[in-house]
């Protein structure tokens, strides 16, 4: 058997695809130490913030007004911190720093 | 904070994948995973004989990635990182598990092949059979090289040692492989 022949066999071998689900599982992880990290950020700036006003629609369980309480994604701007709900998805609050 | 999704990733290098997924871009990491999951996955396959086993594996090969992600340096080809984390945590796993050979389909196949098809399936059982039974570093180095098409100086860095080893672990391997292959087509009416 040559080298040529060798090689297209070892090609030619069956290999199953990889499964749909290894992604799905390394980005359900990724995903979450992403928002648990952006949490950690919220949690490390919540001294010297204060609630200014509330922007959109309520979340379908109303979080109340504390950091605490509230999780999801963060969205930086130079002036302010707008907070998403992991409840509803939608941008719910909108904080400000103190001055 | 969040990053832009996004959305055509065929023009952006892996490296650049990386530096964003390193600022917490998951979308950025998406595309790294769907970039590079299948040669992961065929290349564990291909070490372990095991298909949970390498779905196991690929799996914490993207995690570890993740983790590490800000530490990251472009030194080699991402491809090479990434098996190289592959074949550490094969080592690993061999090391609380003996590996499992199941054997391909049964030569009990119900429906009837021309010859020459059915002679060539059996030969790919023989040389997978025979591919499983060798010494892992002759194994890797024929999978990188003659399966994943791998340059030698990847396959080098994947397995970190000199090219030259690569190169003499490789024909000892092909040796056997055609050995094996050898008997086989003379054993064959």
């Amino acid at each position: 058997m040559t080298l040529k022949m060798l090689t297209n066999a070892l090609r030619g071998l069956p290999t199953p695809e990889p499964p749909p689900t290894i992604r799905q599982n390394v980005m359900t992880q990724v995903e979450g130490e992403t928002r648990a990290r952006r949490m950690e950020w919220r949690v490390e700036h919540r001294p010297g913030v204060v609630w200014t006003r509330r922007v959109g629609r309520e979340p379908p369980s109303a979080p109340p007004a504390s950091t605490a309480e509230i999780v999801g994604f963060v969205q930086y701007t130079r002036t302010e911190t707008k907070l998403g709900c992991a409840v509803c998805q939608t941008t719910t609050y909108t904080m400000g720093e103190r001055r | 904070m969040t990053g832009g999704e996004i959305t055509d990733t065929e023009w952006i290098t892996d490296t650049e994948l990386m530096r964003r997924a390193a600022q917490g871009q998951a979308s950025a990491f998406d595309a790294l995973l769907r970039r590079h999951q299948r040669v992961v996955f065929r290349f564990l396959f291909r070490l372990t004989g095991d298909c949970e086993l390498a779905e196991d594996l690929t799996q914490e090969c993207f995690l570890r990635v993740w983790r590490v992600r800000a530490s990251y340096l472009p030194t080699a080809k991402f491809q090479t990182y990434l098996l190289a984390i592959a074949r550490r945590l094969v080592l690993d796993a061999a090391k609380s598990r003996p590996p499992n050979f199941p054997l391909l389909p049964s030569d009990a196949d119900p429906s009837p092949l021309p010859p020459a098809v059915a002679e060539a399936r059996a030969l790919s059982r023989v040389l997978d059979c025979e591919l499983r039974r060798l010494p892992d570093v002759l194994r890797e180095a024929v999978v990188l090289r003659d399966i994943e098409n791998l340059p030698y100086a990847d396959i080098a860095a994947v397995v970190g040692c000199p090219v030259g080893t690569v190169k003499s672990r490789l024909a000892a391997g092909r040796a056997r492989l055609q050995k094996v292959a050898k008997e086989w087509l003379e054993e064959e009416p």
